[in-house]
């Protein structure tokens, strides 16, 4: 009896643990928080001490140093951009905020809609010392990617570009030239079979998340949109259907290539067991120095002269300060850190692209180039790239989880017409 | 009368600090049982994403939507399957382990005890990750060892079925260790003469562990059979969140995992809720059907 009473409050106690993140409520303090007169600003990120991390501090070290108004304290935020996302909705709701968040492309929209943040629009047009920031920083489509409708959101800081890693032991075991890396999807198909063939093993994996960021590149660049002007789903068109039917002719008629989770298909890669793989420019460093052989990438195909049109990953800085005294402090060191000087050591350090064009005339990230030739693969791609598509409101997270479970039904041997067409019902009926 | 005021007078006295003694714990117990639960069921009949100012009365529609929705069903589905092999791994071959340790074996009891429960000591991440290089069909070592004999393994991570079994099997060396350590402190309070009388009679093994140590153990076993749906379902959050993130298309999330995807992945946390306290509703009715028809039969040694 008393063991049953106790577990039937661990019981109740789990089940409850779900309602405790609710709780507590309060206003967001105005004032901005001060240690031994510095004005405090609380820099969120989502990057691990073998993954960026060392150069966050390092920018925020330089930073406290070069002045002494303000004092940066950074955050690290466990579990990605989700997990600094809940982490934000916790805080929020208990009154608390970070000065500066740092946002998953894919949030945007839920992040404009759901939280209070200063645009940098708003905070250059403040600072009388340089009110041209922006336009005079960054290209207009760079701004793009963190802008909803006609609203800068937050600056774009990290980006990434999906591309095409191979192993060339394997290509050259299956008599094709590392040289001559395949420029359509039609070519991925007829490489990927002849490396199955030749050497047993699996000839492409495309990065598999739950999420809809390297199928929407090759969706879109079949010429299918995902979002209408409209804000209505709109991929269930025979352009989508046609790019699907030739990922999933590969998975199920071929067999030449790999339907398995993300992380299982990537170390299938390291040990020289997959020819090519989809992945993100973000792991270039990951991806080089974990495999057994020599890695070489190019660019993301194209679907036969069809434009190659690819989103872009990463994340953007938003301003979610309260206080206008914090505000600008945040200000001041965005403006800090995207100087080229630290933009080239984070693009180094991380394999991301720079949000600013001149950071390629660093001497630094020449040498880098020239060591990891894949870097420059992915810097070219820069114009080909367009927003990740975030959809409106709260179906947002929601649509990444339905697009990750469409592709697996359709992997799995669904007819791509009927998965696309449920998906999209159902999405838009979530729009309503 | 007067000695009759005193001893009512006593009696409040001896309430009013029986109050007093409860007072910690039942005050803990509101924080923290049951302000929660009333909040979650309040939570429940509305829609609201956790940070928006405005909250939607919604009345019912969070039961409803979760009610008619095919993915309510391919949890339960699923929920049941973790259970099953749950119980199988973590509840009936611990207390036979356990039988054969305490009754059977002769030599090298303690070897195999700490063997067996050395696995328990690794964290539940590390031991996902662990199975995820072991069991990868292309590049891990029982997918090189299928590979060498002609067999070419499915990607567990994406068939439905078997990503359940090996998320198990994570749970599984967690709790076994411990599960396997109480039935072996329950075996050992089961007097050792009716034992040896019964091998002296020749009753077989079987009998032995069926008609004397399973009844003499069962307030033990059914703490441990609780504690086995109860905490698996718990114990299996981290490899789904670690591995799979409930995919294949809900092919391995369960009822806690989903409770937790609508709260902390869509932000609906009135759906949540409700899943929330339909989970408890389901547990509260087993629990009756367990005090109704289990506790009965069920020996206690006080």
């Amino acid at each position: 009896m008393k063991h049953l009473m106790k577990w039937l409050c661990l019981l109740l106690a789990s089940v409850m643990t779900f309602a405790l993140a609710g709780c507590g409520g309060g206003s967001a303090p105005k004032e901005a928080t001060k240690e031994n007169g510095k004005t405090v600003v609380t820099f969120w990120h989502v990057y691990t001490k073998n993954f960026g991390a060392p150069v966050i501090k390092q920018m925020v070290d330089d930073f406290n140093k070069s002045q002494d108004k303000i004092l940066v304290k950074e955050v690290y935020n466990p579990d990605m951009y989700p997990g600094l996302m809940k982490n934000l909705q916790a805080d929020v709701a208990s009154g608390k905020a970070p000065s500066i968040a740092m946002i998953g492309y894919n949030y945007l929209d839920y992040f404009n809609e759901n939280f209070q943040y200063v645009s940098p629009e708003e905070l250059a047009k403040k600072d009388t010392k340089d009110p041209d920031y922006l336009s005079k920083t960054f290209l207009p489509n760079v701004l793009g990617l963190a802008k909803t409708g006609d609203t800068q959101v937050g600056l774009p800081f990290s980006i990434s570009a999906p591309l095409l890693f191979y192993n060339p032991d394997l290509f050259t075991a299956a008599g094709l030239d590392p040289q001559a890396a395949p420029k359509t999807w039609q070519e991925v198909q007829d490489y990927a079979k002849k490396i199955h063939d030749a050497t047993g093993e699996y000839g492409f994996y495309m990065q598999e998340y739950q999420d809809n960021w390297a199928t929407q590149g090759l969706l879109t660049s079949n010429g299918a949109v995902i979002l209408d002007e409209n804000k209505k789903a709109a991929f269930a068109s025979k352009e989508s259907e046609e790019a699907y039917q030739l990922y999933a002719d590969m998975v199920l008629k071929d067999q030449s290539a790999l339907h398995i989770a993300a992380d299982e298909g990537i170390a299938s890669f390291y040990s020289g067991k997959v020819g090519m793989l989809l992945g993100t420019s973000a792991k270039i460093g990951t991806i080089t120095q974990s495999s057994s052989f020599n890695v070489m990438a190019c660019p993301f195909p194209a679907f036969g002269d069809k434009k190659v049109e690819i989103p872009a990953g990463g994340n953007f800085l938003a301003v979610t300060a309260q206080s206008e005294e914090e505000q600008q402090a945040a200000w001041e060191f965005i403006k800090f850190i995207m100087q080229p000087k630290y933009l080239a050591a984070w693009t180094i350090n991380t394999g991301y692209l720079p949000p600013r064009q001149d950071v390629v005339n660093e001497p630094s990230v020449q040498e880098a180039i020239a060591k990891t030739p894949a870097l420059k693969v992915a810097f070219d791609e820069l114009p080909s790239l367009t927003p990740w598509v975030a959809f409106p409101g709260d179906v947002g997270v929601k649509a990444e989880k339905m697009f990750a479970d469409m592709r697996d039904r359709i992997l799995s041997g669904e007819a791509p017409a009927t998965a696309l067409k449920e998906t999209q019902d159902e999405l838009n009926q979530l729009l309503k | 009368m007067k000695s009759a005021d005193d001893q009512s007078a006593y009696r409040r006295r001896e309430r009013r600090l029986a109050f007093l003694f409860v007072l910690p714990s039942l005050a803990v117990f509101i924080l923290f049982m049951f302000y929660p639960l009333l909040y979650t069921l309040y939570l429940s009949f509305f829609k609201w994403n956790m940070v928006s100012p405005k909250m939607k009365f919604v009345a019912l529609d969070n039961y409803v939507n979760l009610l008619t929705d095919p993915v309510t069903v391919t949890i339960a589905e699923n929920t049941l399957l973790y259970i099953v092999i749950l119980v199988l791994f973590n509840f009936l071959l611990p207390y036979v382990l356990a039988f054969v340790n305490t009754f059977l074996m002769k030599k090298g009891k303690y070897i195999y005890k700490t063997l067996l429960f050395s696995s328990s000591l690794i964290a539940l991440v590390v031991g996902a990750i662990l199975f995820q290089w072991i069991f990868n069909p292309v590049s891990g070592p029982v997918g090189a060892i299928a590979d060498a004999v002609g067999v070419a393994l499915p990607a567990w991570s994406k068939t439905p079925g078997l990503v359940i079994l090996v998320i198990s099997l994570v749970a599984v060396y967690k709790a076994f260790g411990y599960n396997f350590l109480i039935l072996l402190s329950g075996m050992n309070s089961v007097p050792e003469e009716l034992i040896e009388a019964a091998k002296l009679e020749k009753a077989p093994n079987s009998n032995i562990f069926t008609k004397i140590v399973v009844p003499l153990t069962s307030s033990t076993a059914v703490y441990i059979l609780i504690m086995t749906i109860v905490q698996g379902l718990q114990y299996v959050f981290t490899p789904i969140k670690v591995l799979t993130q409930g995919g294949p298309n809900d092919a391995s999330s369960n009822i806690i995992y989903q409770g937790y995807d609508y709260a902390f992945t869509f932000y609906e946390t009135g759906m949540s809720a409700a899943l929330a306290i339909i989970t408890m509703l389901i547990f509260l009715v087993l629990l009756y059907l367990e005090f109704r028809f289990v506790e009965k039969g069920v020996y206690y040694e006080n």
